[in-house]
């Protein structure tokens, strides 16, 4: 009885063990953002969607775990801010590298389920691709004037790929890792370039998800 | 010896298995295998029911009234003779003619431009599109799950009581993959069934010297996108491929259409503009200054050369194929109205 008893507090041990979680917390100006308020005196933010795949576990630049699974991150809705990865079991890694986005060849294999379900809203229906991310909101302009941004970043071939590949260091908050999302780089597209829209794979498009380099960093225990 | 043997046909047969054509997709032994992975959506006859009966369905549409047949009649091969280009809710007229529907599962490219990439996603374009049914997937998946009509389809395809988009758009993909037209005067020559005529062989002979370059056999088309030097439209400002590669090469290449069941399928060309076949010709030999090499040389053709050649091409009718009650309208499943 005793036995089985610790065999079974071992499986639950070791199923612990086996995950471990990513969450990502979007700021703004190094306060966390709350969506659907003003931020700053003149933005308000509504909407932060994007994909992450292909996500690889590194120790001294050496993969130590790959995983082919897609995940979309809705920062604007709390219970999907999280990515959980299985078979985890503690190795030593010292770095993460995402892709953001949708590759093609995931689109060549036809239609799927899940987070990849064109149901989602990710997915363009003139043509066919992932919107590897979308980002929304308001700046309030001349202290009234509210003007709507929308930028919806997709296209994974050339000479539109705006694919990223993203490394930041893995550093872990107890049983997590949390990753800071800093959308400043984004937002100060607005005053760069006074382009507040857009909406399909275009060299505005690519130009913008270079920026996506700029983004992430574990915030540290 | 004998181990290894056993060995040898486990992984025939599994290799085998893995290139499976579906049995409710037959074609003729001359054509190549279909481009369509049917290992990600097996094909069932339950499934293509489904797929038709949301394919027949205004509820696509946002306001129930066009469906995917609207422009696409089975009569016509499932392209539409009415418009030169598509029509869709609140008489909204989009801006190209709509493709005729058959053979798809050798397809890798569809729409005009080559836009969807994949036949599970290309429903989604019409669905979405604000001159066609100004829908989206999340309004249908709504209406379709809570419509009786659906229920007992959806549990028979799938053994669920509500649809995902993934499982709507693979059904409607069934249904489209079943439209095979393989049994024009063409097939059943190649077959040894029947002779073409002399004018029909003569045609055939053009046919193969002058237009099969891109209109390449079995299925008169090469499936690549080319240039067809038409003048521009101006209400229409239509780039072609170049929309969706951006690549100046491809301005102006629209994909090359196939050539069965043309005697069904005008008006003709990306932008309806031609209503008889012979407009086309007459373009492809007069009209034509800086297109495609592959064109024959202007008016190399005779008038009677045009002749044969469009005798041969209603050879590529197929009968059997627009008048298949099995692609019709489903009227057992809309005698049950949603309440």
């Amino acid at each position: 009885m005793y036995l089985r008893l610790c065999v079974l507090f071992c499986w639950f041990f070791s199923f612990a063990r086996a995950q471990t979680t990513i969450e990502f917390i979007p700021t703004f100006q190094h306060k966390t953002v709350i969506f659907n308020q003003v931020l700053s005196d003149s933005i308000q933010l509504h909407a932060l969607s994007f994909y992450v795949g292909q996500i690889e576990l590194l120790h001294k630049d050496k993969v130590v775990k790959r995983y082919d699974t897609y995940h979309l991150l809705t920062l604007n809705d709390s219970s999907k801010t999280t990515i959980t990865l299985n078979q985890y079991n503690n190795q030593a890694v010292d770095a993460i590298r995402i892709l953001i986005g949708v590759d093609s060849a995931t689109v060549e294999n036809g239609v799927l389920a899940g987070d990849l379900d064109p149901m989602n809203g990710h997915f363009w229906t003139w043509q066919s691709g992932y919107i590897h991310l979308k980002l929304e909101g308001e700046v309030i302009r001349n202290h009234s004037e509210k003007k709507s941004f929308a930028y919806h970043i997709g296209g994974a071939t050339a000479p539109t790929n705006t694919l990223q590949t993203v490394t930041f260091p893995f550093v872990k908050q107890e049983k997590k890792l949390v990753v800071e999302l800093t959308i400043d780089p984004l937002l100060n597209w607005i005053a760069a370039t006074n382009d507040y829209e857009i909406m399909s794979p275009s060299p505005a498009a690519v130009a913008f998800s270079g920026l996506f380099q700029q983004l992430f960093k574990p915030i540290m225990p | 010896m004998k181990k290894e043997l056993l060995w040898l046909f486990f992984v025939v047969v599994m290799s085998l298995s893995c290139f499976k054509i579906p049995a409710l997709i037959s074609y003729p032994n001359y054509w190549p295998k279909p481009v369509y992975n049917f290992n990600s959506n097996p094909i069932t006859a339950d499934k293509i029911l489904l797929g038709k009966v949301l394919f027949y369905d205004p509820i696509l549409s946002q306001d129930s009234t066009i469906s995917c047949a609207s422009c696409h009649s089975s009569y016509v091969a499932f392209t539409h003779v009415d418009h030169p280009t598509s029509h869709g809710i609140n008489d909204a007229i989009g801006n190209r003619n709509a493709p005729a529907l058959f053979n798809l599962a050798w397809q890798k490219k569809f729409m005009w431009d080559g836009a969807i990439s994949h036949l599970d996603f290309q429903v989604l374009a019409p669905i979405a599109n604000k001159s066609e049914m100004g829908s989206d997937l999340k309004t249908v998946l709504q209406r379709v799950n809570k419509n009786k009509r659906y229920h007992e389809l959806i549990v028979k395809a799938y053994k669920t009581e509500q649809l995902s988009g993934e499982q709507l758009l693979k059904a409607m993909t069934q249904f489209l993959l079943s439209l095979i037209s393989a049994d024009s005067k063409y097939d059943r020559v190649r077959a040894g069934k029947e002779q073409f005529t002399e004018q029909e062989a003569t045609g055939y002979a053009l046919f193969q010297e002058n237009c099969a370059s891109c209109h390449t056999e079995p299925f008169f088309t090469n499936h690549d996108f080319a240039k067809n030097d038409l003048p521009i439209n101006p209400n229409l400002d239509d780039l072609g491929r170049y929309e969706i590669t951006k690549n100046k090469k491809d301005s102006l290449h629209f994909k090359v259409p196939s050539l069965r069941n043309i005697a069904f399928t005008y008006p003709y060309m990306h932008d309806g503009r031609f209503k008889k076949l012979a407009e086309v010709l007459n373009h492809y030999q007069t009209g034509v200054s800086n297109g495609d090499a592959r064109l024959p040389a202007k008016n190399h053709l005779t008038s009677r050369d045009k002749i044969d050649i469009i005798a041969f091409l209603m050879c590529l009718s197929d009968n059997g194929f627009v008048q298949n009650k099995a692609f019709q309208f489903p009227i057992n499943n809309f005698k049950q109205q949603n309440p």
